[in-house]
């Protein structure tokens, strides 16, 4: 039988190539991160506060039965630091006392507003404007899920750019001015810049604000510190060197506003809906032959809570995966496509070669070895070799991103949380990584089937409770 | 292949690694910020700075501002530079004394010959921030560094020394440096107030103009505005932004119609006709801005006649600058909602309603 070894050579050969890729953007990822974090120390933000140049932001943030935490969630974005911005909440058919709650908490009165339509929507009811604050819009609109909501948000917006943000993300007071510091340096070409998105489980967080980092005594969110660390310092950022961006988190991310309005918005029945969104603008702005940029911030943070069981992190890593193919699959035309240079011959490719076929490749590996081991056909000597130089391949890759990044910004300021940082990415090669194969295995599964269900996620809250809410595409990838 | 071979080989690429990681986590360890050593050298730079500023004269304070290694300059840089950023008067002087005699002041004019560019970066901000009108002519010198954030970091300085002899110089900047560097010296021009207009002014009819520099002068000019009230009783601006209105890049012709809004003189509305008439929306929606500006009343039949463009943001505009105009732009508004049909009519409503007056939907 020919299929066998023909199997085990491509593995062979996928692996080298994915560790290899992977090692790439880890080293492209490194001076770049290094060059941001040197240039936090002339950041002159409160010159840059001050800017009468600084382009305006809108903060649009849907809502959906989010009656315990939306008010301290607005209040804390009311305090951004920028001097030039508005807060739109697009509540999206609340049936809880969302609603209520705003009204009375910021002095909101129904006006007359007349409504851009460029995003066709699901309807909208009412806009409310603040007597306390000039700068708070509330827009009531039929229920039509979160990509709908952002549309109305999109469609109400003022200003050139605007940000995407979670109801229960906690943002650095920063955050903004530093994530539009290069739109306003190249306003021009940047069209979109995404932060870093950080692990809010068992940081101390205070009126919607970040009090001290630290680390949560469980081990799973610790694992997704890890991952989030790889992902965003080494993976994005490697991208972002390479130009390749192709996602910018929901929870944290600024985009041109007449753009999103050019392409349509957010497209309706995905769950990956700003990948996707992206890759349409990117795609847009290709075809129409226009010189742009989508940058990877190494300092903007964002704190966002995790999932800590298994159940809820199997949903949440399988959404994120359908959201992959649901994206890939609807622009398969830029796949390999030379039309659309380095996105559609090294952007798309990467996607498709790593993340999408990743879990797949993985998975046939272990079952491939099982094959072995059943029939007693396994060169002990080989796999001894091969299971040394994968898991140190990997150790050596977590190692990297958590130490550079803890050279660099040092959010836990504790020895001990290095420590434990460092020996979850060891301990994450013994089961969990093999768990989220199967996690993701499944949601290319679901994607197959047509599923378009979000699923449910219990947040905690960070100074409270809140209620089972949909949760949001926070750091896909 | 010799499997042996290949396994010393991975053997060697595994101890490599692993050799690595070791070093980079001891290091790392040993060298934690949080090391008690750099925190107690930072509060004593701190305790002896707070005592300077209580009591000037003190020279015991004075004598522990001295480092001996580059992390202590480092902290005492540090310390002394966050006060000078939130000092002012003798305050601030004290703390650039400080800089100077402890030979940070030297050491970061040298700094800015270094061959490495953060050197040069970190060394410009640095002197821009400690108040010491000597770093003047250092950072004009660096205006001519070959890296944009330098001259970009430099130009910051300046304005916070405020040496306004270097505003000409600093205008003739955008001709030369990349764009993304433009936006800091523009920052800088604005942060001189009306002490720039001149030049601004001189550099917005200049017909030899770039037309980057033409479009960072107009949005340098929109943004000071006329805080003295001088260039609009003098009819100054309408004869230097004029033939900008008509220049053939639409971002430049947008910021001439914004930077008239708020210099323009009540005749100068004549000028915006074409603006109004303009193919690129962006135009269309500064000049209907900048009419309900500087014309008052006499700009409501062409904010009115706006209130139909076909393009959401210029109607915006219009309606939101007839609102700003008060009691006659309502009645016309008013009048406006019984005749008018599709989007003019909503803009009118619309007005009416942000004016408090009841209309029926």
């Amino acid at each position: 039988m020919k299929l066998l070894p023909l199997l085990q050579l491509f593995l062979l050969v996928y692996f080298f190539f994915v560790n290899g890729a992977y090692s790439v953007l880890t080293i492209l990822a490194f001076p770049l991160v290094r060059q941001q974090h040197r240039r936090s120390f002339i950041d002159d933000l409160p010159g840059l506060f001050k800017s009468r140049l600084a382009p305006g932001v809108s903060i649009l943030v849907p809502a959906h039965n989010e009656e315990a935490a939306i008010v301290d969630s607005v209040r804390s974005l009311l305090m951004s630091h920028y001097p030039k911005f508005e807060v739109v909440v697009v509540d999206d058919g609340s049936t809880d006392a969302t609603v209520a709650e705003l009204i009375e908490a910021f002095g909101l009165r129904k006006v007359y507003r007349v409504a851009r339509d460029e995003i066709a929507t699901a309807p909208v009811h009412a806009t409310y404007l603040s007597k306390q604050y000039d700068n708070l819009v509330l827009i009531l609109k039929e229920r039509g899920g979160k990509a709908d909501a952002l549309n109305a948000g999109i469609n109400a917006a003022k200003h050139p750019y605007f940000f995407s943000v979670d109801a229960d993300v906690v943002l650095e007071r920063d955050a903004v001015i530093r994530a539009m510091k290069p739109v306003m340096r190249d306003p021009e070409r940047v069209v979109a810049s995404g932060g870093i998105v950080r692990v809010a489980n068992g940081c101390k967080i205070v009126n919607g604000r970040m009090v001290r980092a630290g680390l949560s005594p469980r081990h799973l969110p610790v694992l997704q510190v890890v991952e989030y660390i790889r992902a965003f310092s080494a993976g994005r950022a490697g991208l972002s060197v390479l130009d390749s961006l192709l996602i910018i988190s929901g929870a944290f991310g600024v985009f041109d506003t007449r753009l999103a309005r050019n392409v349509g918005g957010y497209r309706l029945g995905t769950v990956g809906e700003d990948m996707e969104l992206l890759v349409r603008m990117r795609r847009r702005l290709i075809e129409t032959g226009t010189k742009h940029h989508v940058l990877y911030l190494a300092y903007p943070v964002a704190w966002t809570e995790v999932p800590e069981t298994f159940s809820l992190l199997g949903r949440q890593r399988a959404r994120w995966q359908r959201g992959l193919c649901e994206t890939m699959w609807h622009h398969r035309r830029m796949l390999f496509n030379p039309r659309y240079g380095h996105i559609g011959m090294l952007a798309m490719p990467f996607f498709l070669l790593v993340e999408f076929v990743g879990p797949i490749a993985e998975a046939a590996g272990y079952v491939l070895l099982l094959w072995w081991i059943v029939t007693n056909q396994v060169f002990w000597p080989f796999f001894w070799w091969f299971f040394t130089l994968s898991v140190l391949w990997g150790v050596l890759l977590s190692f990297a991103a958590v130490l550079f990044e803890d050279v660099n910004f040092t959010w836990y300021r504790l020895r001990r949380s290095l420590v434990r940082l460092l020996g979850h990415a060891l301990l994450e090669n013994m089961g969990y990584r093999q768990l989220t194969v199967f996690w993701r295995i499944r949601g290319v599964w679901q994607f197959i089937r047509g599923e378009t269900a979000w699923g449910h996620m219990e947040h905690r809250g960070f100074g409270g409770s809140l209620p089972n809410q949909p949760e949001s595409d926070k750091a896909a990838g | 292949m010799n499997f042996a071979v290949v396994s010393r080989v991975v053997v060697a690429f595994a101890s490599a690694n692993l050799a690595l990681v070791a070093y980079i986590v001891l290091r790392r360890l040993l060298q934690h910020p949080s090391d008690p050593k750099r925190e107690a050298c930072r509060a004593r730079y701190e305790s002896a700075l707070d005592d300077l500023l209580a009591a000037p004269g003190e020279s015991e304070a004075a004598s522990l501002l001295t480092y001996d290694d580059d992390w202590e300059a480092e902290e005492l840089q540090g310390a002394i530079l966050s006060r000078a950023d939130l000092l002012r008067g003798d305050s601030l002087e004290i703390m650039t004394r400080a800089f100077v005699d402890s030979g940070l002041f030297e050491a970061r004019v040298k700094d800015l010959g270094h061959r490495r560019v953060w050197k040069r970066r970190l060394a410009a901000d640095a002197l821009g921030r400690c108040g010491s009108q000597d770093a003047v002519r250092h950072l004009v010198l660096c205006m001519r560094d070959n890296d944009d954030d330098v001259r970009s970091i430099a130009a910051k300085g300046l304005g916070k020394l405020r040496a306004v002899s270097a505003i000409e110089y600093l205008v003739s900047l955008f001709r030369d440096i990349a764009d993304r560097s433009c936006v800091s010296v523009a920052d800088t021009l604005i942060s001189f107030g009306s002490e720039a207009l001149p030049a601004l002014l001189a550099a917005s009819g200049d017909p030899g103009s770039s037309e980057r520099t033409l479009y960072w002068v107009l949005r340098c000019l929109e943004s000071v505005g006329d805080p003295t009230g001088a260039v609009r009783a003098a009819h100054e601006a309408g004869s230097h932004i004029a033939p900008a209105l008509s220049h053939e890049s639409d971002r430049v012709r947008a910021a001439a119609a914004a930077a008239l809004g708020r210099l323009g003189a009540p005749s100068d509305l004549g000028l915006l006709r074409d603006a109004f008439e303009d193919p690129v929306a962006e135009v269309r929606r500064q000049a209907a801005a900048a009419s309900g500006r500087i014309a008052g009343v006499d700009a409501i039949p062409a904010l009115l006649h706006l209130f139909a463009d076909p393009d959401f943001d210029v109607s915006y505009s219009s309606s939101r600058a007839l609102l700003s105009l008060g009691e006659p732009a309502v009645d016309a508004a008013q009048s406006l909602a019984s005749t008018a049909t599709g989007m003019a009519y909503k803009r009118a409503l619309e007005v009416l309603d942000s004016a408090g007056r009841t209309v029926a939907l």
